[in-house]
């Protein structure tokens, strides 16, 4: 990636306007699909520009100002993005998107690497996404691995397990929509249908056998190994017990 | 006297130089031209074997060095054995390499890439994602100003407004490259690592 302080001022302006613009779009459509190296680029203003929002808007609602027109007014973080967009986008990181990253300030973006473009030019891509958001690609795409297992009768693996984990952790009631968004990716890309319990396309069926080369890692003896370092013999760290402050003697006499 | 010598010499010389030189020019064979062969024929051998010729190509002209493109630049001499070992034997950076991070997609089962996702699974995401937005949000009528422009807006702002697009551009699932559904993964496919 190039560094923009290297380029001429020229390049340098419209970098800049670049990434304000990514960062106005994937409020709007929460993922976008870009070229590698803008998206890099792009990653850490946006989550600047999330971060300086949110808490900027937590000040304002103490001082006690709850009027949406009056908040966006006097934030001054919202002056990143360009004049005619501000209004659409910061009214909607005051609402939606500050009720998503109530216990977050900060790691608001994902980038996923995919494979070039099949253009001339051959450039390597990327999808840039808000965590969290109805239209998470990762979400659906651990999803449909869950929902692969579940059709070969498999348990899962510790890896898969740990995404599911960290993707539903912070979502409201994560766990059962999880489960209810596994039965939509069976019946979505899988083609099954719930009545017969069968999956109906034969392609499908045919890919469905292709199981995984060493099956003791889904629920057998390597359950727990697929995290673990082969090249260090490591141990989990044991679990902390709530430690006790002993009372100050100064206090307790003067009770 | 001289003068009228060499005038003299020269005029006479004239006719039988146009003589001469008409007899010694070869009449070239004018091919794809009509040739009138009913007269010329039985004169001359060679044009007689072109008729034949003509006659069993159904009219067409036969073959010929110049008349196709059958020429084309070739190297000049053998690469020697020296300079093909060089070649094939330079440095690694400017060789394709093969690709050691296939792995199994977890998702479809087919081949991938570690660390990239499966563009086979990304494909279904995205339309399927794109059609629950638009169940949720609604369709998005994008306008352009051209449609709900006035008749005479039209004119002005568009002077000189044409459709430059070639037909055959303008079907774009001829042109434009799809990516193909990958293979299925299996170990027998990847090259076995070297034991130690």
């Amino acid at each position: 990636m190039a560094s923009s302080r290297s380029l001429f001022s020229k390049v340098k302006r419209h970098h800049k306007s670049i990434n304000k613009n990514l960062c106005a779009n994937i409020v709007r459509h929460d993922y976008l699909v870009t070229g590698k190296t803008k998206a890099m680029r792009a990653q850490p203003k946006i989550e600047s520009f999330l971060s300086k929002m949110l808490a900027r808007d937590d000040e304002l609602v103490k001082q006690g100002i709850t009027d949406l027109d009056s908040r966006l007014s006097k934030n001054q973080h919202l002056n990143y993005v360009h004049e005619p967009l501000r209004k659409e986008i910061g009214s909607k990181v005051l609402t939606e998107l500050k009720d998503r990253y109530k216990d977050r300030s900060a790691g608001f973006t994902r980038i996923i690497r995919l494979e070039p473009r099949l253009s001339e030019d051959k450039a390597a891509m990327s999808v840039i996404e808000l965590v969290d958001s109805e239209f998470e690609i990762k979400y659906w795409f651990v999803a449909k691995v869950v929902a692969r297992l579940q059709l070969q009768g498999l348990e899962l693996d510790a890896l898969t397990k740990r995404h599911v984990e960290k993707l539903t952790k912070l979502r409201p009631d994560g766990i059962e929509k999880f489960q209810n968004d596994v039965e939509i990716a069976k019946k979505q890309f899988f083609s099954y249908n719930e009545e017969t319990e069968e999956v109906e396309d034969e392609l499908k069926k045919k890919e469905l056998e292709n199981l995984p080369n060493n099956l003791s890692y889904n629920g057998g003896i390597l359950g727990e190994a697929l995290l673990a370092s082969k090249k260090f013999p490591t141990k989990s760290r044991p679990s902390k017990e709530p430690s006790k402050i002993p009372l100050s003697p100064f206090l307790a006499n003067s009770n | 006297m001289s003068l009228f010598l060499t005038g003299f010499r020269f005029g006479a010389a004239v006719p039988a130089v146009a003589e001469v030189l008409a007899g010694l020019i070869p009449r070239i064979p004018t091919v794809g031209l009509r040739i009138d062969l009913r007269s010329q024929t039985e004169g001359d051998q060679r044009l007689r074997e072109l008729k034949e010729q003509i006659e069993a190509n159904e009219g067409e002209s036969p073959f010929m060095i110049d008349n196709g493109t059958i020429l084309k630049a070739v190297p000049k001499k053998k690469p020697s054995y020296r300079k093909t070992r060089t070649k094939f034997l330079a440095s690694g950076d400017k060789k394709i390499k093969p690709l050691e991070n296939i792995v199994r997609c977890p998702a479809c089962g087919h081949v991938k890439r570690s660390h990239f996702m499966c563009m086979n699974c990304f494909g279904e995401i995205k339309t399927f994602l794109k059609a629950k937005k638009r169940e949720l949000l609604g369709e998005i009528e994008v306008k352009s100003p051209f449609e709900t422009m006035d008749d005479i807006d039209k004119r002005i702002v568009y002077t000189s407004k044409k459709d430059n697009e070639p037909l055959e551009m303008k079907d774009k699932s001829s042109w434009i490259p799809q990516r193909e559904q990958p293979m299925i993964y299996s170990k027998d496919h990847l090259r076995k690592p070297k034991r130690k």
